[in-house]
């Protein structure tokens, strides 16, 4: 017997008397993990509101912002116990349901690819903060892994979509605030991604060549206001993390620069790496091989850099748990391919990539306000397989390594929205399976998508499942949403209103020139693009044709 | 406009090769790239391939020897995501050989396809990425299916223990 949550516009849930229904309890995890847990299943016996009634007291922080809707009295309607959900019953003839997804990275576009699967009927606008799209896949991928960029074709096939409308150079919160979107749209999904850095303050974290590896790539890819001046005229880097990003900053130090002079990297830093003399570059991680974040396929390319010996620091070492863990194939190929790595032979010709495992930063040093070293602790596995922890290991030395310039690499982690619920600790909108959560009460036509959804961990890929679920959720909402008796229509037009306050958006017609001018710029150095740094010359290039 | 705009962005976007080059010169087959469709032959033979599609549903295409499962999936609008274009460098075209024997027929994967299966959602014993499975006589009727995320399953495939 199928059983659904009804989800009434003041927020409380109802369900039919005598009826089962299964209740996601949000429980969250550490972050990184999606935040779901185990299903409970509850009866009821009682037609009332359930318990999970919004009180006008925790409306009034979140609904400020959010315009408040017709009352209706928590009465279960009369509509039948399943939802159809692959097609939507809303007439053909009637006006498009209006649909808005903050955020142009993947997780937007996947959702807007899902949504455009089950709907015809349909209005999707994409706003994004930047006038550029496609999120990290243009700011974040490295520039020598122009195949993995390649998504772009896919993004724009979907914001060609006749129902589909772009908005850049449009900052949900500075320019416009979610209420108002509350009223414009139907539906809403944040898919903001994670524009912030998981921090690590330990002594002398503030020394001059302390990095985040986040503002370094940043730099690196072209992301306007991002963090400029990076010293690599010392002999040695070390980057601290174990993840994509670190290895994507040390083959970037350490690749040739006739491997990266053709590509879209920032002219700046092409500059800077000529003048590098950075020879050893040291990664570090806190737990062991098995552990590391890092795709296979990632350290296989540096293994393969015709200039580069990747080195294991210490002979690799399994703790118990490991071997429970290694039963994993994508644990066990890993951990193969650092066992392969550690018995080559280094070329004292090449530069140098040490791999270090078990060791955790405890200070930074140096002179004069200038890095010039850091400490590391030793680190122990503790815990079963897939829950081990790495504790510092009081029967090992510190070790001493000499660093002219370090990365920290330790993770990227969510921004709150103004207007939107938030946890500041995991740094994600609490949600339940991609409805997004006021405590414990879901509000209606508020969904996420994508890291901001679930934590900054993944791949590119890993966002179309992501933004299934999220589709799959506001699909079973669909009918309570749209076919709402009483509910004002959507009315009013987002670009009116941008114009009104002088926002200059960049329109997809617009991008389309900013990628014109950024490809004829780079044909002149050779390069296949040279990215604008500028917002304000992105803007005055999308309008060049407008009046 | 928008086919403009595809070759447009495949040429620029495509153009810097990955490391990827290097690898393949030490590998047997060579990875499919995206390119113009080749010409074909009206009377050559098809081959049947039988799709799982996420919803449940089920779709039969024939088409002839040596494209690769997704640009089939693309020429018959099944919902098959492709991000880096037949590059291996994602994940995202993953399918379910649904026959054990039809897997053991196809070629060993490379490194490089196994390096990309690591990531994929939803792995089993009989995944391979659509665009390295290539339609021959001997795959004839092979069944494919396309993982669905499940509502018990995160996204980056962890599975919560049962309380």
């Amino acid at each position: 017997k199928k059983h659904k949550i009804f989800l009434k516009m003041m927020t409380s849930v109802v369900w039919k008397r005598g009826s089962r229904c299964a209740i996601n309890r949000v429980i969250p995890l550490r972050p990184g993990r999606l935040n779901t847990c185990a299903v409970r299943n509850c009866t009821t016996t009682t037609p009332t509101q359930a318990h999970i009634t919004q009180t006008p007291e925790t409306t009034t922080r979140s609904s400020a912002t959010i315009s408040t809707l017709d009352a209706t009295t928590p009465e279960a309607t009369s509509t039948s116990a399943t939802v159809t959900s692959s097609t939507t019953t809303s007439s053909e003839t009637s006006r498009p349901v209006r649909i808005c997804i903050v955020g142009a990275g993947p997780a937007g576009y996947y959702t807007a690819a899902a949504l455009l699967q089950k709907n015809k009927n349909v209005q999707i606008d994409i706003l994004e903060a930047l006038p550029t799209p496609f999120g990290l896949v243009r700011s974040g991928v490295a520039p020598d892994h122009q195949d993995v960029k390649s998504v772009q074709t896919r993004f724009t096939e979907i914001s060609l979509n006749p129902s589909v409308r772009y908005f850049g150079n449009v900052h949900v919160g500075r320019d416009i605030a979610v209420g108002e979107l509350r009223r414009l749209y139907t539906i809403i999904v944040f898919a903001t991604g994670a524009a912030g850095n998981r921090k690590l303050t330990i002594p002398g974290s503030g020394l001059e060549g302390v990095h985040y590896a986040r503002d370094f790539v940043a730099w690196y890819n072209c992301e306007p206001g991002a963090k400029r001046g990076y010293d690599l005229k010392g002999s040695t880097a070390a980057i601290i993390g174990n993840g994509n990003v670190a290895i994507d900053i040390a083959r970037i130090l350490a690749r040739r620069i006739e491997d990266l002079d053709q590509t879209d990297i920032s002219s700046e830093t092409l500059e800077i790496l000529r003048e590098s003399n950075i020879k050893d570059i040291h990664v570090i991680g806190r737990r062991g091989p098995v552990q590391a974040s890092f795709s296979t396929a990632e350290l296989r390319e540096l293994q393969r850099m015709p200039n580069v010996n990747v080195i294991v620091a210490d002979s690799p070492s399994l703790s118990e748990s490991d071997a429970g863990e290694l039963k994993e194939r994508v644990n066990l190929r890993k951990y193969d391919l650092v066992k392969k790595i550690a018995t080559a032979q280094p070329d004292p010709t090449k530069k140098n990539i040490i791999l270090h495992f078990l060791k955790s930063p405890v200070q930074f040093d140096g002179d004069d306000s200038k890095l010039n070293s850091l400490v590391v602790e030793q680190n122990v596995l503790v815990g079963g397989p897939h829950a081990q922890r790495a504790i510092p290991d009081e029967g090992k030395e510190f070790l001493r390594i000499n660093c002219d310039v370090v990365f920290l690499s330790i993770g990227y982690k969510g921004k709150k929205i103004p207007g939107v619920p938030f946890d500041s600790r995991s740094g994600i909108i609490p949600n339940d399976h991609g409805i997004i959560l006021d405590g414990e009460n879901p509000l209606p036509g508020l969904y996420t998508a994508g890291w901001i959804k679930r934590g900054p961990s993944g791949i590119i890929g890993s966002n179309v499942f992501d933004a299934q679920e999220t589709v799959d959720t506001i699909m079973s909402h669909w009918d309570q949403l749209v076919n709402k008796e009483g509910e004002e229509e959507k009315t009013g037009d987002i670009v009116s209103l941008l114009k009104k306050r002088d926002v200059r958006y960049v329109d997809w017609n617009g991008w389309l020139e900013i990628k014109r001018e950024e490809e004829e710029r780079g044909e002149k150095r050779g390069k296949i693009a040279e990215k604008f740094v500028d917002i304000r010359e992105m803007v005055r290039v999308s309008n060049k044709d407008s009046v | 406009q928008f086919r403009e705009t595809k070759m447009f962005m495949t040429r620029v976007f495509s153009r810097t090769p990955r490391y990827n080059q290097y690898a393949r010169q030490f590998g047997v087959s060579h990875p499919m790239r995206h390119g113009a469709p080749k010409e074909v032959d009206e009377n050559a033979p098809r081959y049947t391939v039988n799709w799982l599609l996420k919803d449940g549903s089920k779709v039969v295409t024939k088409d002839v020897e040596g494209v690769h499962l997704l640009e089939i999936a693309h020429k018959n609008g099944i919902d098959l995501e492709g991000a880096c274009e037949a590059s291996l460098a994602c994940s995202t075209c993953h399918v379910i050989v649904a026959d054990e024997d039809y897997y053991d027929m196809l070629p060993e994967p490379e490194d490089e396809e196994n390096d990309m299966l690591d990531l994929a959602f939803g792995l089993t014993n009989t995944s391979r990425l659509g665009c390295q499975i290539i339609l021959t006589k001997e795959i004839d009727g092979i069944t494919v299916k396309i993982p669905q995320a499940t509502r018990n399953m995160a996204v980056d495939g962890f599975v919560p223990k049962p309380h």
